[in-house]
């Protein structure tokens, strides 16, 4: 299984298309030979993150967080700079991870090394990989392709990552720059190659049945990241006794803006946070916002703040720059902006950089991607409790009065609201996402009493 | 001069005879008096002007600067700069899902756009009448004022006939050629030498008579100057991998015509009357009536000669409605200026594909949702 090329892929957006993955890229086409012996391999070499300590095991992404950081010979922040990889720097340190894992873990990482008492119950606990986790992925954000491997890999997990069609090519390369790193310390010296051997990066065509179900049965945990039909069809492939699967389907997101919940002072860091939020991923990602709603009656004003929404997104585009928009995209914002010249205000860009919609409509805007905007008026905030629904929505960023919050808060996730962040903070990756505690569903616990 | 008289003394010009520079004369202020016509009697089109930053007071300097409405628009505005009383018909276009657009004819439209048809029909067709023999199913006459787009596509290639035949038939939204009757009617054309010209919607002419011929080993040699005409879009046959040139040969062979005789005509619903004309494998001439830009899809400026981007068309010819600078769901490219290899004069273009995934359009594509 020496196949280094996929077949479609976007490489052409990078400078260099050299990566050392010793042979853990595949591609296939109808069906995948030898997939047990493959998948026996994997499981093996599992066996040398499992006998790592955890500490050990975070202490290697932190050191090449660090790297990426700081080295001037590392190619990643130049290859990657508008695919989020500054979000993937800061998910890897370990304070992070270690966050997660807590959170996964009942306050506790050592579950991951070895049986932990807990006196007061008398019993001991530990926290074992499942086994295989096979990672179907989305195109639309590669850089989640790798939150997904890395949670796989800190989970001690053998990975299968099914590569998307659209920047298939990205994962395999910023995972072969985990591959190229090593990390020593007084004790231990770890190789990324190592790491990277309990993984295998497949391709094969939505289409190619027979590769997709034995990717499938073969999996102990199903992982699938994309759009209804995209993670429906993984659903209906057939699998074996007791996996378990982990669903992160598509979402909308959107922000809240509480009357006089700001200083008029901080109105422009206020516009500034939420531009950021709209600008990371090209708001691809279900966290992104499409509609910011604004309520009335305060001392800034609903248009006011969609002003300064405009000269936010405009400063947020020097920080981070926009990703070329296909011809279908660069159609959709034309015509969106068309549509609300008529009936409200639209304050963009003069290329298809970003654009800020201003309207009296009611409800939630239909996601146009691409830094659109909409900016709604409402009358009172509990309006938009009306227009949740379960499993539709994801991330609610808000900027209400402190004492409010957690009332408001409980409504809306009582509604189908998953997150509620501040603004600024609807990008970040954290946990619970999606309803769950992602690491928690890749672990197996186990006690003795 | 009154508002129509810049633009009516334009339509007397043969579409391919003026020069660049006497081209941006005439075009130019036939532009000019379009523009001021309706946002002078279009609020609605005068505030998007405004909201997009336009000055009214102040006329666009260049082409380029004319605000430009995407076909999307005419799906959910009714754009009307006329008294409503004036309006004669409306022209819906056909789509495959949500609602068609809609642009509103009165009389002075209807007339501009048919006289600017017959110009350039009739610069590639001849104007003299021959048999037509369509491809497509008998439409139904309707004496309704809401016609649709292939309706009324049809309907305006049918000047050029002197009589016309239908060869398809339509059921449970199945086509199907009346091979015996297309060959009979053939032979006696061939018989009698006399020209006709075949017509059809570019995907059922190909699907249902050219390839069903083929397969059955049917040919043809059409009588001496004998024309094939296609309209509608590309986009089911690339979907089924038949490329142009492949489409082109097939014609030719199956219907004994040479590359030359097959036109393909170009054109949409929101700016009806204007036909953009391919010959075999040539390229389109845009004709004095209306001009081309091409957009980037970053920048939304013209892109240079010869890059991709998005089709932007101006014409000064709607005056029931404010089409006059259009932005298509088409990817196209700019591929000269000035005389092309036939000496016409104009800008030569050549449509890439569609930019937009979510809908296929164009009527020979609706009609292959029907039968495929």
């Amino acid at each position: 299984m020496v196949i280094y090329k996929v077949p479609h892929h976007n490489l052409k957006d990078y400078p260099d298309s050299s990566w050392d993955l010793d042979n853990r890229v595949l591609s296939v086409k109808n069906g995948i030979n030898n997939y047990k012996e493959l998948v026996s391999e994997i499981r093996t070499h599992a066996v040398y993150i499992r006998d790592l300590p955890i500490e050990t095991l975070l202490d290697f992404f932190d050191s090449l967080a660090i790297y990426w950081l700081t080295d001037p010979n590392s190619r990643f922040l130049g290859s990657f700079s508008n695919l989020g990889v500054n979000f993937l720097i800061n998910f890897v340190r370990k304070s992070n991870l270690t966050n997660l894992l807590k959170q996964s873990l009942n306050g506790n990482i050592n579950f991951l090394d070895s049986f932990v008492e807990i006196p007061e119950l008398q019993k001991n606990y530990m926290a074992h990989p499942r086994g295989v986790i096979t990672h179907w992925l989305a195109g639309n954000v590669p850089v989640l392709g790798m939150i997904s491997l890395v949670q796989g890999i800190i989970s001690k997990n053998a990975n299968v990552i099914k590569l998307s069609k659209e920047n298939g090519l990205v994962l395999p390369f910023m995972a072969s720059e985990i591959a190229k790193h090593e990390f020593k310390s007084d004790k231990i010296s770890i190789k990324g190659i190592d790491i990277l051997k309990s993984c295998l990066f497949v391709y094969c065509d939505k289409d190619d049945h027979d590769a997709q179900n034995t990717l499938s049965v073969y999996s102990d945990v199903r992982v699938a990241w994309g759009g209804r039909e995209a993670v429906e069809s993984v659903m209906s492939l057939p699998r074996k006794y007791g996996t378990d699967d982990v669903i992160f389907g598509p979402k909308y997101s959107f922000a809240l803006v509480g009357r006089d919940s700001f200083d008029s002072s901080e109105l422009e860091d206020m516009a500034y946070r939420l531009a950021l939020d709209t600008s990371i991923f090209e708001q691809q990602g279900c966290n992104s916002p499409h509609t910011v709603f604004i309520e009335k009656g305060g001392h800034t004003s609903p248009l006011e703040f969609a002003k300064a929404l405009e000269k936010a997104m405009d400063k947020v585009l020097k920080r981070i720059p926009k990703n070329p928009v296909s011809a279908d995209e660069a159609y959709n914002i034309v015509n969106i902006r068309n549509e609300y010249s008529f009936t409200g205000q639209v304050f963009s860009s003069k290329g298809t950089e970003w654009t800020v919609i201003y309207s009296e409509d009611k409800g939630l805007a239909d996601a146009c991607y691409s830094r659109v905007i909409f900016v709604r008026p409402v009358d009172d905030k509990n309006e938009i409790l009306e227009y949740i629904e379960p499993k539709k929505h994801q991330t609610m960023g808000i900027c209400i009065e402190e004492y409010e919050k957690l009332e408001f808060s409980k409504k809306a996730t009582q509604k189908g609201i998953e997150r509620v962040t501040e603004l600024g903070k609807m990008s970040s990756f954290d946990y619970p996402w999606d309803g769950m505690f992602p690491i928690n569903r890749f672990l197996r616990w186990v006690s003795v009493q | 001069m009154s508002t129509e008289n810049h633009i009516e003394s334009m339509l007397r010009y043969e579409p391919f005879e003026l020069d660049a520079d006497e081209k941006s004369k005439v075009f130019g202020t036939a532009m000019h008096e379009a523009f001021k016509h309706h946002t002078e009697n279009n609020e609605l089109f005068s505030n998007y002007c405004l909201n997009q930053g336009f000055k009214l007071d102040k006329m666009p300097e260049t082409l380029a600067d004319y605000p430009y409405l995407a076909v999307n628009v005419f799906k959910k505005k009714r754009l009307i700069s006329v008294p409503e009383d004036e309006i004669k018909t409306v022209l819906n276009s056909s789509a495959t899902t949500g609602t068609p657009s809609t642009v509103v004819l009165d009389f002075i439209t209807s007339k501009r756009q048919i006289f600017a048809s017959a110009k350039v029909m009739a610069h590639y067709l001849g104007n003299h009448r021959r048999p037509f023999l369509i491809l497509d199913d008998d439409p139904i006459k309707s004496h309704s004022s809401k016609i649709s787009a292939r309706g009324a596509a049809t309907t305006g290639f049918l000047m050029l006939s002197s009589r016309s035949d239908y060869f398809v038939t339509s059921e449970s939204h199945q086509l199907n050629l009346d091979i015996d009757k297309l060959e009979k009617a053939i032979n006696n054309y061939e018989d009698s030498n006399q020209e006709i010209c075949v017509f059809g919607f570019t995907f059922i002419l190909y699907h249902c008579a050219v390839k069903a011929l083929k397969e059955k080993g049917v040919s043809f040699k059409l009588p001496a100057n004998s024309k094939i005409v296609h309209i509608g879009g590309w986009k089911k046959l690339e979907a089924q991998k038949v490329t142009k040139e492949q489409f082109v040969r097939d014609v030719s062979d199956v219907l004994g015509v040479s590359e030359d005789n097959i036109f393909d005509f170009y054109g949409f619903t929101e700016q009806m009357g204007l036909l953009y004309v391919s010959l075999g494998f040539g390229l389109k001439t845009v004709p004095l009536y209306s001009e081309i830009i091409i957009r980037d899809y970053q920048s939304l400026e013209p892109v240079k000669d010869g890059n991709e981007g998005l089709i932007q068309i101006l014409t000064p010819l709607p005056h029931s409605y404010p089409g006059i600078s259009v932005l298509t769901e088409d990817v196209g490219r700019i591929t000269g200026r000035g005389k092309d290899s036939q000496g016409r004069i104009g800008t030569q273009f050549e449509v890439l594909g569609r930019a937009k995934k979510a809908e296929a359009r164009g009527c020979g594509d609706i009609m292959a949702e029907f039968i495929a």
